[in-house]
């Protein structure tokens, strides 16, 4: 089994948004109510002249010890065999303990508006024909078919880079070892798999 | 997760005023049903062990369908969460409201019917009914304090000023309702009132005081809850200085008004949603970019 992970280059970012585009098609979520699995943050920071730009991609960390998995009554948030954190969509309440928990709002609410919508565009092939917290999964379909995650696959400026934490040889592993690749407030103690370069 | 003002400040989207609801009705609930225990076990208070036990299943059913009805996206699903009693809290919520309910049933059936297998077990359900009802406000204040994710609400305090207030209505309820009982009896509601309305002001102190020293985001958060209507007037002045003056006034001159517990269990009720609304209002994300 896989321990997979996920390192974000800020410095090499160019806020081209096509990751969110690309997962938004992937994976249907709804765009139409701004709600993403991946989006890119633009910052603008400082005061001028000493002013900078700053694009940040977000994503679930996939958490060794996630705050969502914790609270979920349910199950329906679980870990698979490859450590990533899914939601089951059958067995979601929508209580939202998950969404409040996340300190790094990962998750929203597929709601029936969506759901709606989302049949209405992809009809017989939706994905959410539920009510349901979506967030993230790694492409874990894509992966077990040998794919990169889409937003990996499709960044131009190879800002995500995606494997196995576990294989010293992986890129990955080899950045996060170096130190160069860092987890986002480690204090929080959520112990995340997506690390960041900035 | 909509920005507000500045991407530092992210309010969170989850918890909304149903669940405000669910806290306020449940906690009540579940203090009903453990002070109707105690008087009726202590004093022999038989209508106090009879409908205030009914009236805190009532309130914790009133919790429930709010909670699944008005909350819930999935409301059938809510049979899963007894799946989890294990690492999930909100489970063991859950989990408490049945065992406080069932044992408040299995405690009050005796008043209408006889069924003598039940007598000798009366004081067990009537007990687990008690403990279960005390801890409900103490559990799901936990919950809204547990995660690190909104510093605001990450203080143990929440879960003390949930009980205090859930309490704090009841001790004004009971004798709002079914009469003070006796002179003695009306003292020592009134002293309850009193002291725990004092404690509550403590306990708002000290969580002004996390407020302060704590993360940029749990500043931020309280000071906006702070310049709203509905905060200073529903939970400062009607909810907590109201209280403590009234219940002040009636124990240090002894003029039980006949009016007095009645007005302040409605100013303890309405200070209670008050605080629980606003505290959810207010709870921002902890943030976790580099910039
Ligand atoms: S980032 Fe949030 S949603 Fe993702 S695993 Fe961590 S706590 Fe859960
Ligand atoms: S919303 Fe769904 S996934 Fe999130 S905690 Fe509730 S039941 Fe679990």
């Amino acid at each position: 089994m896989a321990r997979y992970g996920m390192v974000i280059d800020l410095r090499t970012c160019v806020g081209c948004q096509a990751c969110s585009a690309a997962c938004a098609t992937e994976n249907q979520t709804p765009y139409w109510s701004d709600k993403w699995r991946t989006r890119v943050l633009d910052i603008e920071k400082g005061e001028y002249p000493n002013t900078g730009r700053h694009f940040v991609p977000t994503i679930c960390m996939h958490c060794e010890e996630p705050a969502c998995l914790t609270i979920c009554p349910s199950q329906a948030t679980f870990r698979d065999e490859n450590g990533s954190i899914l939601v089951n969509y059958d067995t979601c309440l929508g209580c939202k303990a998950c969404m409040a928990a996340c300190p790094y709002g990962a998750r929203y609410v597929y709601d029936k508006n969506d759901v709606a919508k989302n049949r209405e565009i992809h009809g017989e092939l939706s994905q959410h024909n539920v009510v349901h917290i979506d967030k993230c999964t790694f492409c874990f379909d894509r992966v077990e078919r040998g794919l990169e995650p889409a937003c990996v696959a499709t960044c131009p400026a190879h800002t995500r880079i995606f494997g196995d934490l576990d294989d010293p040889n992986s890129e990955v592993a080899k950045l996060v070892a170096s130190g160069i690749a860092k987890p986002l407030r480690p204090d929080l103690n959520t112990k995340p798999k997506v690390f960041y370069i900035y | 997760m909509a920005v507000e003002n500045s991407l530092h400040f992210e309010r969170q989207e989850a918890y909304e005023w149903p669940l405000a609801v669910y806290l306020l009705l449940g906690g009540i609930g579940g203090a009903f049903i453990s002070l109707s225990f105690i008087l009726h076990y202590l004093f022999s208070w038989s209508p106090v062990g009879n409908y205030g036990m009914l009236i805190g299943m009532g309130l914790f059913a009133l919790a429930g369908l709010v909670l699944i009805f008005l909350d819930l996206e999935r409301p059938l699903n809510a049979i899963y969460s007894l799946n989890n009693i294990k690492t999930s809290g909100i489970s063991w919520d859950v989990v408490l409201i049945a065992l406080s309910f069932g044992g408040a049933f299995f405690y009050v059936l005796p008043f209408y019917v006889s069924i003598p297998a039940l007598e000798g077990l009366r004081l067990f359900f009537g007990g687990i009914s008690a403990i279960a009802g005390f801890l409900f406000p103490v559990i799901s204040g936990g919950l809204i304090s547990a995660p690190v994710s909104v510093p605001l609400w990450h203080t143990p305090l929440l879960p003390v000023l949930f009980l205090i207030n859930s309490f704090g209505v009841s001790v004004s309820a009971v004798p709002a309702i079914f009469g003070p009982g006796s002179e003695i009896l009306a003292f020592i509601f009134n002293l309850a009132v009193f002291m725990a309305n004092l404690v509550s002001l403590g306990g708002f102190i000290a969580f002004y005081e996390h407020a302060h020293n704590g993360p940029v985001e749990a500043r931020y958060g309280f000071h906006e809850m702070w310049k709203k209507f509905n905060f200073q007037i529903g939970f400062l002045v009607v909810g907590l200085l109201f209280p403590l003056l009234l219940s002040g006034y009636m124990l240090f001159t002894g003029n039980f008004l006949s009016w007095g517990f009645g007005a302040l269990a409605l100013a303890q009720l309405i200070g209670g949603f008050a605080l629980r609304n606003c505290l959810l209002k207010h709870g921002y994300h902890t943030y976790p970019w580099p910039y």
